[in-house]
């Protein structure tokens, strides 16, 4: 990893947490960066694996993945929140790995537009729903239970 | 606001609460920018642009020789009225300003502006705009038939590309630095995405 993520990137994975963490009920639960996912197929062992990545948040609903050092395969919903660092990592290799192991749903935020576009797995690839911004709902495909105002994801406005 | 001799005598400014034409657009006198979408205006936002413009202007760069005649690669701010094939352009309630548009019809080149929709536009956004670009201006878009939007998020340095099929935008994968930016309608615009951004 790079320099701490700015200010902006962690006021939005704060709130963000703060609205999802609740929606959510075991076996589901939300996790913040930095946890260690090791990303593996059903079967392979997680020690082989060329594969580790940190999203900024995730959602976990099967407790069997729960392991010591971080979670043991796919999640079933990450969110990644861009840096102009970051960003050709996050919509390159790490969306492919997301997308090969099955993530259900990527979000990808924004934070300085204040945007988020959902990504839902189809068919093997990403159907990329319209982004969405200030003023409207968001609501997630594939976990009915998370839905919430955009503007609640993003600092008050300050400018 | 307005020092100068009124030459018509009910010449108005416009107001938040109004619902206006083209007619009311082209009767108003002051200089700032803005946009009317469903009658309603929308005011340029304020505040920071100069990445905004970096990246308009490296935009601008990178299409720019890549369109020939009979497209045209026009920079804001340029009045674009929106209208169906037929409607009279001076009665649109929908007059925008993309950041850049590709217009290939020159029966659509006018003094005013552009009437009817851009065959591309890009839009890039801004903490202030997001809504109103990915909101009312994104369904105007559709609507009127552009054939591509391209949304642009400057900050974070990426290209999301929406190509018009039956009737609905479908999103392409999101393009970041070290990719290539590959048209689907207008395949001479191609370039790589780092480009478009500031070194």
């Amino acid at each position: 990893m790079t320099s701490a993520p700015r200010p902006v990137h962690q006021r939005v994975i704060g709130k963000l947490h703060l609205l999802l963490a609740p929606a959510v009920e075991p076996p589901c639960e939300f996790y913040l960066a930095p946890l260690d996912v090791y990303l593996i197929h059903p079967g392979e062992n997680w020690k082989e694996t060329r594969n580790i990545v940190q999203p900024d948040l995730c959602l976990i609903c099967d407790p069997e993945k729960l392991h010591d050092r971080g979670c043991i395969g796919a999640p079933d919903l990450v969110v990644e929140i861009l840096s102009p660092g970051t960003a050709a990592k996050d919509l390159g290799p790490k969306r492919e790995l997301y997308l090969e192991y099955g993530v259900k749903e990527m979000w990808i935020v924004h934070p300085t537009e204040e945007t988020i576009t959902i990504h839902v797995l189809e068919n093997g690839e990403f159907r990329i729903l319209p982004i969405l911004a200030r003023g409207q709902t968001l609501q997630s495909p594939t976990f009915s239970q998370l839905r919430f105002l955009v503007d609640d994801a993003f600092p008050e406005s300050a400018a | 606001m307005s020092e100068h001799k009124d030459k018509n005598q009910q010449v108005s400014e416009p107001s938040a609460a109004g619902f206006y034409t083209a007619r009311d657009y082209l009767s108003w006198q002051t200089e700032e920018l803005m946009e009317l979408i469903r009658g309603k205006i929308f005011k340029m936002s304020p505040g920071p642009r100069l990445t905004h413009q970096q990246v308009s202007g490296k935009l601008h760069l990178a299409l720019a020789p890549k369109v020939s005649r009979p497209c045209t690669l026009l920079y804001a701010p340029l009045d674009v009225y929106l209208i169906h094939p037929g409607e009279n352009w001076k009665e649109t309630r929908n007059i925008v300003q993309p950041d850049l548009c590709l217009i290939c019809d020159p029966e659509k080149l006018h003094d005013r502006g552009c009437i009817g929709a851009p065959d591309l536009v890009v839009e890039i956004l801004s903490p202030g705009t997001a809504a109103k670009d990915l909101g009312p201006k994104r369904e105007l878009y559709l609507e009127y038939g552009v054939k591509e939007m391209w949304i642009v998020h400057p900050t974070e340095e990426t290209i999301t590309i929406h190509v018009l099929e039956n009737g609905e935008f479908r999103i392409l994968p999101i393009l970041a630095r070290g990719q290539t930016l590959q048209s689907p309608t207008f395949s001479q615009l191609r370039f790589l995405v780092d480009e478009a951004f500031p070194d």
